[in-house]
């Protein structure tokens, strides 16, 4: 998946430079606040779509561990400023972390001998998107202990509680998982 | 044919001027990337590989259904005579329901090479096959298996096809409209399939040699 992150990593030579980090995004990061520029600079908007698609690919593809970073920036994208594009930026920089010399990827481990099955992990937020207090759903799907399915994905419903975000969170996962149980 | 010794590029159908009739439809189902994950889940172990398979001229090889369509409009870079219009015998680029006639005619042949179509998703396609040979060793202490992950491997003399080391041999075939890619065992089944494919005559499948990690696009390696 190498190609795709080519052109957006600041390169010098051969070596990336990057100041690498482990975590998808600086924590407590508030983008609402940010302001919003009245005359949006197209082409810097430009680039950061280009951007969150390029890193999109990664994130539907095979790296689970950059998909709510994704989907907070994806809400910026006809909006985007500067102060959007450090949180962007700092996906790159878990690129060219340690570790993960090529790039993000799922691992799927073979284990020998076990009989086939599926786990799930489904989590919510509750009421953290300000101004709507939407929550945020998310779920991860396991075939054989590897990561087979993910999302994570704002709320198009409103809970009144953390537990019916839980809830939610889990009846989406559960579809999920109905589909997988008859592939599999 | 004619269209075929026509440069390729030329021949393209105008399909935004098509009417909108019965069969007026674009849909061409792909293997959707769960899918994909999901059957490097059940195989990632030793002896599992990949090939990547592509159809040549892949539109233009589906027969268009009987009754179909006179192409009305002048095709692009193709001058007729005044008052003339071209049947189309098979579809072409630009068509908006090659897509779909491809899907249908790719279905269709490997259901006939002796696959099976998964009915939760359309775009897989799984063969399997005992490779313990009958009276061998292995045939007597046998147990009964779930799934594939269970599956042990078995003394070279008591195979069926020597270079499948499982038990059984398994097949499955992924669609992504005119991309193929398959993940077996037992490299003697895909080249079986791929032969029967080619004596069917009505797909040109060609193999990609070279590159084995890249699996519909994504990179996949093995690790220790």
């Amino acid at each position: 998946v190498l190609f795709l992150l080519s052109d957006s990593i600041p390169k010098q030579g051969n070596k990336r430079q990057v100041n690498p980090t482990k975590i998808p995004m600086i924590c407590n990061a508030d983008l609402d606040s940010i302001p919003i520029s009245v005359k949006p600079d197209l082409v810097y908007i430009f680039k950061f779509q280009k951007l969150i698609g390029e890193l999109m690919f990664l994130g539907v593809n095979t790296s689970p561990e950059i998909s709510y970073a994704l989907s907070v920036l994806s809400r910026y994208l006809t909006k985007a400023t500067t102060q959007h594009g450090i949180h962007a930026k700092h996906l790159l920089r878990l690129c060219g972390a340690e570790g993960m010399p090529n790039g993000l990827g799922a691992l799927v481990k073979s284990i020998l001998h076990s009989s086939r099955t599926i786990s799930f992990v489904s989590d919510s937020s509750w009421a953290d998107v300000i101004p709507s207090r939407k929550s945020i759903n998310s779920y991860d799907i396991f075939c054989n202990n590897a990561v087979v399915s993910w999302k994570t994905k704002l709320s198009a419903i409103i809970a009144t509680s953390s537990t019916e975000a839980e809830l939610i969170s889990a009846a989406y996962c559960a579809a999920e998982v109905a589909f997988l149980r008859k592939l599999g | 044919m004619l269209v075929k010794r026509l440069p390729r590029p030329r021949v393209v159908a105008k399909g935004y001027l098509q009417k909108r009739t019965s069969d007026f439809s674009s849909f061409s189902s792909t293997a959707p990337q769960v899918t994909l994950r999901v059957i490097l889940a059940l195989t990632a172990m030793l002896g599992f590989k990949s090939w990547d398979l592509d159809a040549t001229c892949a539109f233009i090889s589906a027969p268009l259904p009987k009754g179909q369509k006179l192409c009305e409009k002048p095709i692009e870079g193709y001058l007729l005579p005044k008052g003339k219009v071209l049947k189309l015998l098979k579809t072409i680029y630009g068509l908006i329901q090659a897509p779909l006639v491809f899907y249908l005619l790719c279905s269709k042949v490997y259901t006939k090479v002796g696959y099976t179509q998964l009915k939760s998703d359309e775009c897989v396609f799984v063969r399997q096959e005992d490779n313990v040979r009958k009276g061998s060793k292995s045939a007597k202490n046998r147990k009964p298996i779930v799934s594939l992950t269970e599956m042990s491997a078995i003394p070279e003399e008591d195979r069926v096809f020597r270079d499948c080391i499982h038990e059984y041999d398994v097949v499955f075939i992924l669609i992504y409209v005119d991309k193929t890619a398959v993940r077996s065992n037992c490299e003697t089944l895909v080249e079986g399939f791929h032969a029967e494919v080619r004596n069917d005559g009505s797909i040109d499948l060609k193999f990609f040699i070279g590159n084995l990690t890249w699996f519909l696009g994504s990179d996949t390696r093995v690790m220790n």
